[in-house]
């Protein structure tokens, strides 16, 4: 007998699933083929004989097996074959059977095949489906109506869509809920597969509820909140059919009566369970489900909300060295980091990125040379070697970062070697040659750009005072060729681009120029200081000056660049010209803690604002449009919503306590250094007033243990009943202003102030409107690692909340049931000698 | 593509040594796979046509058929040609959407890729407040793709004024993020559905539409070229005729709004006849009084 054709398709795309259903038992005799041809290989599935064998072809007698497993086709089976970039799947019945590597390259065309036992045997299968899979992509917001559910599909229950009673343009109020105790709604296809589900949810009370993924009727993953009497917990369970199987689980605290958000991925069976960005599980599914839908569970009408759905592919793998899944080489990147933890560097450690069938490789390798030195060579359409010269002690993280057309190696974070990689041709896998303890793929991105702004009022040429872009600067002078600062400070990665093109013809005049300085003007000598100026009727020049060092590049006007970017990276200065490296140094000392980003133009137009992008590491940024998941309010009455019912497009995040706290923990760690910046505004209580007579405590505290504020510093905007701007250690004052208060009158109404407050190291400073309300050394600096906002019997309103630090902004471990603060009013009333001012109302 | 040339060491007769540049590539006979290059190749049956096909990922394809007849004497040396590289541009509106090319995030629009392969790609552009936009690309030839990525609030007061019309704020909002969008003739026509609304309501309710109405005709936003406040001026002035025509008796807060439209729209003279006319059919209301001393229209009740 011959084989028989029952489908066939060109062109495949780069990844897909084909099912079939096998319509009858099916004999020893017969068999079953999906057949791959790509340009220098066939890939042949054989389902034959209780067997499934992957076959690889690279010629007339050459065959490798590939991988084999047991298999019956029994009528009602569904085979579906899995295919994407590196990788072959059989599942059966939604369930993963076998997994195979695939060569490096493109499917042109498959096929599946039929050997019948007899010439007149009755077709094994009816028809085959074929479904295009790829990266899924969604976003929920919630912004509907009450009853349109959009892309939502109720499957038990009754859910809909709950508001704010003042629902407005910019405060997004709008979140999920079910309306019948028991409830599932889904959102999502079959095929969408190896993604990673997030969700913000807030529930009122200890009440459990759900999130799925990979949901078909069939089958599903569910991670689940469940309220214990002493410990609550998240189970991670998988369901087929009625039966359910425990996967994994978790004690968890910090979940209830707040905004919290959890994330599940699934990566071929590989599953992760972060909450609030905190990893709290990682089990393997061995015979993974084929994908499907996400969805939300709960078991409790009205109680729980859900915010801000996303799915996203899987950009991200944690991988033990001793793991050896081939599905691991599915995560397919052009811009990729590859970061191993080094024990002992033996015979050389190769980190390797973008290897495809088109012969791209980049490569970073650390070994010994013969004088014992150690070299890190990176290899890409250049090879580029340099010499560690701070041999790392103990174990290391050793990364290869790829970007475009770059590529860098670093230890510990500090860059040692630079490389080229060419243009991106096609993307390829990442992995590591040579013995580590573990390493881990993620995609490599840009610094993430800082924006703060709410879209609707950044328009407002009433607002403009506050609101566009410029008001994220401040000008020293405000005349031609002024240097801008921006408002925040920077201690970790930053950078800033300057997009060229809306400038091309200023440049015949004018120029501009990217600034980084360290923290005082004296320091102008390490000033850093990107240029492009016109240097003769035909010429342009970019500059990059530090120091007494100078580079410089000359374009042509009619060929010039398009893009600039400044950068400090890794104890580096970085220069780009449209996206290619083209200078890098050592950053100077002055350089290393604190960065101040500038911006300088002899033309006035001011719009170069909205052509300026900051990227920054381990800076978080709060317009406050979306659920407040980063927050943890502890203490009186917090909202997202917004000021005026009026005007009512400015959101905003606002606290409110009469005789008592508001106190409001930000859930993340900040390092030594910290610099908090914000807009803060009086919130109107007519019954005490109509002049703000009442208005005081605009407070923030850092370097604190997360649970009272007065184990930190707290920095106090009208303090003691508006007595001014004070600095406390506990309930110590180390620094008190009279001058800078709260101006207590009726134009106060609508006015916003905005406070910035520094630690560095040891020193403290705190600014209001740009003014120094306080500066004081403190020679035993607290180690608290927690920030916060509070006011003491009032209310207060918070815009444009900005955190910048020197550490990764990691969140820290939930504090169950977290304590009213004690701040340093509980203490003041208690004790008479406290020491600090107290204004008429003490 | 195909050169002839000599080359020794064939080992049966008639085979024929098949050689690449580059090297490896797939050699494919009747979509049978034989192996890499350098390969040697049996020649075809008498009665037989074999076609033989060289594949390497990069590079075209080269094919060609023998039979007996025309199965070559000398080895065969192929030159691949490397697949010619297409670009795909991307803009977008508004701009600065991060662009994410087949998962990876790679850059914000407007953004260019030079040398994509021909192919699948899968687009997906990204911009906070708006909707995400997928798109599907089979590039064969160099494209240049421009995306509008709506605006999901515009949707949603437009939900709304469809369950609850009466409520003003969702018209008052809906306009503005219609302007913000460009889309001045959708917002008129917003303005011109919340119109009725805006007159049955208190004069307190309706404040912010009147409010809405004179920051467009006084571009109190910045919501596109001066050409474009032309556009928006005289779509402003075309709402308040046409609710006119409707309504010659509408309140005497339209008319007062109409002429201050008109003021705003430097439009001095029809203002001053929008307002005495005002003024003849509501008399000497207050805010038609206010708009008369602010533009100079000398009315007696009388």
């Amino acid at each position: 007998m011959s084989w028989q054709a029952l489908a066939a398709r060109e062109r495949l795309p780069n990844s897909f699933i084909w099912s079939t259903e096998i319509a009858r038992n099916a004999s020893d005799d017969e068999a079953l083929r999906f057949r791959l041809a790509g340009t220098t290989a066939l890939v042949d599935t054989s389902i034959e004989s209780g067997r499934c064998n992957v076959w690889l072809i690279t010629g007339k007698d050459q065959r490798e097996k590939l991988v084999e497993s047991a298999i019956s086709l029994s009528s009602g089976t569904t085979i579906s074959a899995t295919v994407e970039t590196g990788l072959l799947s059989i599942f059966v019945d939604g369930q993963r059977l076998i997994v195979a590597p695939l060569p490096l390259q493109k499917w042109r065309s498959g096929s599946w095949s039929w050997l019948p036992q007899e010439q007149d045997s009755p077709a094994l299968v009816d028809e085959t489906t074929f479904q295009k899979t790829g990266p899924v992509f969604f976003d929920e917001d919630f912004m509907h109506t009450e009853n349109d559910l959009g892309e939502w599909t109720v499957r038990e229950g009754r859910w809909g869509v709950v508001a704010l009673n003042n629902p407005t343009r910019s405060a997004n109020p709008f979140s999920l809920t079910s309306k019948a105790a028991q409830g599932v709604i889904t959102a999502g296809y079959p095929f969408w597969r190896n993604y990673e589900f997030s969700c913000a949810v807030y529930t009122e009370g200890v009440v459990p509820f759900g999130l799925l993924l990979c949901y078909t009727e069939a089958a599903e993953y569910r991670l689940e909140f469940e309220p214990g009497t002493s410990i609550d917990t998240l189970a991670l369970t998988r369901r087929d059919g009625e039966q359910v199987t425990m996967l994994g689980h978790v004690d968890v605290t910090g979940i209830a009566n707040q905004w919290t958000v959890l994330r599940v991925s699934q990566f071929h069976g590989h599953l992760n369970v972060w909450h609030d960005d905190i990893p709290l599980m990682s089990v393997v599914d061995p015979a993974p489900l084929i994908g499907g839908a996400v969805g939300i569970s709960t078991k409790h009408a009205g109680s729980v909300r859900f915010d801000d759905a996303a799915v996203r592919p899987v950009t991200h793998l944690d991988i033990d060295s001793a793991q050896s899944d081939p599905a691991l080489r599915a995560l397919v990147l052009a811009n990729v980091s590859v970061t191993a933890r080094v024990e002992s560097i033996g015979d050389g450690v190769r980190l390797y990125a973008r290897r495809n069938d088109l012969g791209d490789e980049i490569t970073a390798t650390l070994k010994a040379d013969a004088a014992g030195n150690l070299q890190v060579i990176v290899s890409g359409v250049t090879t580029e070697s340099s010499t560690v010269e701070a041999r790392p002690r103990g174990p290391f993280d050793l990364a290869l970062h790829v970007l475009d057309g770059d590529a860098w190696c670093s230890i510990n974070d500090r860059i040692v070697a630079f490389g080229k990689c060419g243009e991106i041709t096609a993307p390829g896998t990442a992995g590591v040659d040579g013995n580590v303890i573990r390493y881990s793929v993620a995609a490599a991105t840009p610094l993430p750009a800082i924006k703060n702004r709410v879209r609707v009022f950044e328009h407002e040429k009433a607002m403009s005072g506050w609101s566009k872009t410029t008001t994220d600067w401040l000008s020293a002078t405000g005349k031609r060729d002024a240097i801008y600062w921006h408002r925040s400070d920077f201690w970790s990665a930053v950078s800033i681009e300057q997009d060229l093109r809306p400038w091309h013809a200023e440049l015949n005049a004018h120029s501009f120029s990217l600034l980084f300085a360290g923290e005082t003007p004296a320091d102008k000598a390490d000033q850093i200081e990107l240029k492009i100026a016109p240097k003769s009727e035909d010429d342009v020049s970019v500059e990059i000056s530090s120091g007494n060092m100078t580079s410089t590049i000359t374009f042509k006007k009619d060929a010039l660049p398009e893009s600039m970017q400044l950068e400090r990276r890794g104890g580096k200065i970085l220069a780009w010209i449209d996206g290619e490296l083209w200078q890098h140094f050592d950053a100077p000392g002055s350089l290393a803690d604190l960065c101040r980003v500038g911006h300088r133009t002899s033309s006035l137009d001011e719009s170069w604002a909205d052509t300026v992008v900051i990227g920054a590491a381990n800076v978080a940024s709060y317009s406050f449009r979306t659920a407040p998941v980063d927050w943890s309010a502890v203490a009186g009455d917090w909202k997202v919503t917004n000021r005026w019912q009026c005007d009512p497009r400015w959101s905003f995040y606002s606290g409110y306590k009469r005789n008592g706290v508001a106190c409001n923990w930000h859930k993340a760690k900040h390092g030594d250094n910290v610099t908090l910046d914000f807009y803060v505004g009086p919130k109107m209580q007519k019954e005490r007033g109509g002049s703000y007579q009442y208005i005081a405590d605009f407070n923030a505290v850092l370097a604190a243990d997360g649970r009272d504020v007065n184990s930190g510093y707290s920095f106090m905007l009208g303090g003691c009943d508006n007595a001014g701007s004070i600095i406390l250690r506990s309930d110590n004052e180390l620094n008190f202003n009279g001058a800078i208060k709260l101006p207590r009158v009726g134009a106060t109404h609508r006015r916003w102030f905005h406070v910035k407050i520094r630690k560095h190291g040891n020193r403290l400073r705190f600014w209001v409107d740009n003014k120094l309300a306080g500066d004081v050394t403190d020679d035993n600096p607290l180690k608290g690692r927690r920030f916060g906002l509070w006011t003491w019997d009032n209310g207060m309103m918070i815009a444009q909340f900005r955190i910048s630090t020197n550490a990764d902004l990691e969140t820290a471990t939930a504090i169950n049931q977290p304590p009213i603060p004690k701040t340093p009013y509980d203490t003041i009333y208690t004790n008479a000698d406290a020491g600090f001012r107290t204004g008429d109302r003490m | 593509m195909l050169a002839l040339g000599l080359v020794t060491g064939c080992s049966r007769p008639g085979s024929l040594e098949f050689e690449s540049q580059p090297p490896q590539a797939g050699i494919w006979v009747d979509d049978e796979l034989h192996g890499k290059t350098p390969l040697e190749l049996s020649p075809p049956a008498p009665d037989q046509t074999v076609h033989i096909r060289a594949a390497l990922s990069g590079y075209v394809d080269w094919e060609a058929s023998y039979d007996s007849t025309t199965w070559p004497d000398e080895p065969v040396q192929i030159v691949l040609q490397k697949r010619l590289a297409l670009s795909l541009s991307i803009t977008s509106q508004p701009t600065g959407a991060t662009v994410f090319l087949n998962r990876e995030q790679r850059g914000r629009t407007p953004l260019t890729f030079d040398r994509l392969e021909s192919g699948s790609y899968q687009l997906m552009l990204q911009l906070p407040g708006r909707e995400s936009v997928k798109r599907d690309i089979d590039l064969q030839a160099s494209e240049n793709v421009h995306v509008k990525l709506p605006n999901p609030a515009i949707t949603m007061f437009r939900q709304r004024i469809a369950e609850n019309p009466k409520h003003l704020h969702n018209h008052v909002d809906l306009v503005h993020e219609l302007m913000l969008d460009g889309e001045t003739i959708a917002a008129m026509e917003a303005l011109a559905t919340g119109m009725p609304v805006a007159i049955t309501n208190t004069p307190d309710n309706a404040k912010r539409f009147w409010d809405e109405i004179n920051k467009i005709a006084n571009e109190q936003y910045e919501y596109g070229s001066d050409k474009d406040v032309s556009r928006a001026r005289a779509g402003l002035k075309a709402v308040f005729f046409n609710y006119k025509g409707v309504d010659p008796n509408a309140s005497a807060l339209f008319y007062a709004q109409f002429a201050r439209t008109l003021s705003l729209s430097k439009e001095k003279v029809l203002a001053k006849e929008i307002c005495l006319e005002g003024l003849q059919i509501h008399g000497k209301h207050k805010a038609l009084a206010e708009i008369a001393e602010e533009i100079g229209v000398k009315f007696n009740h009388d």
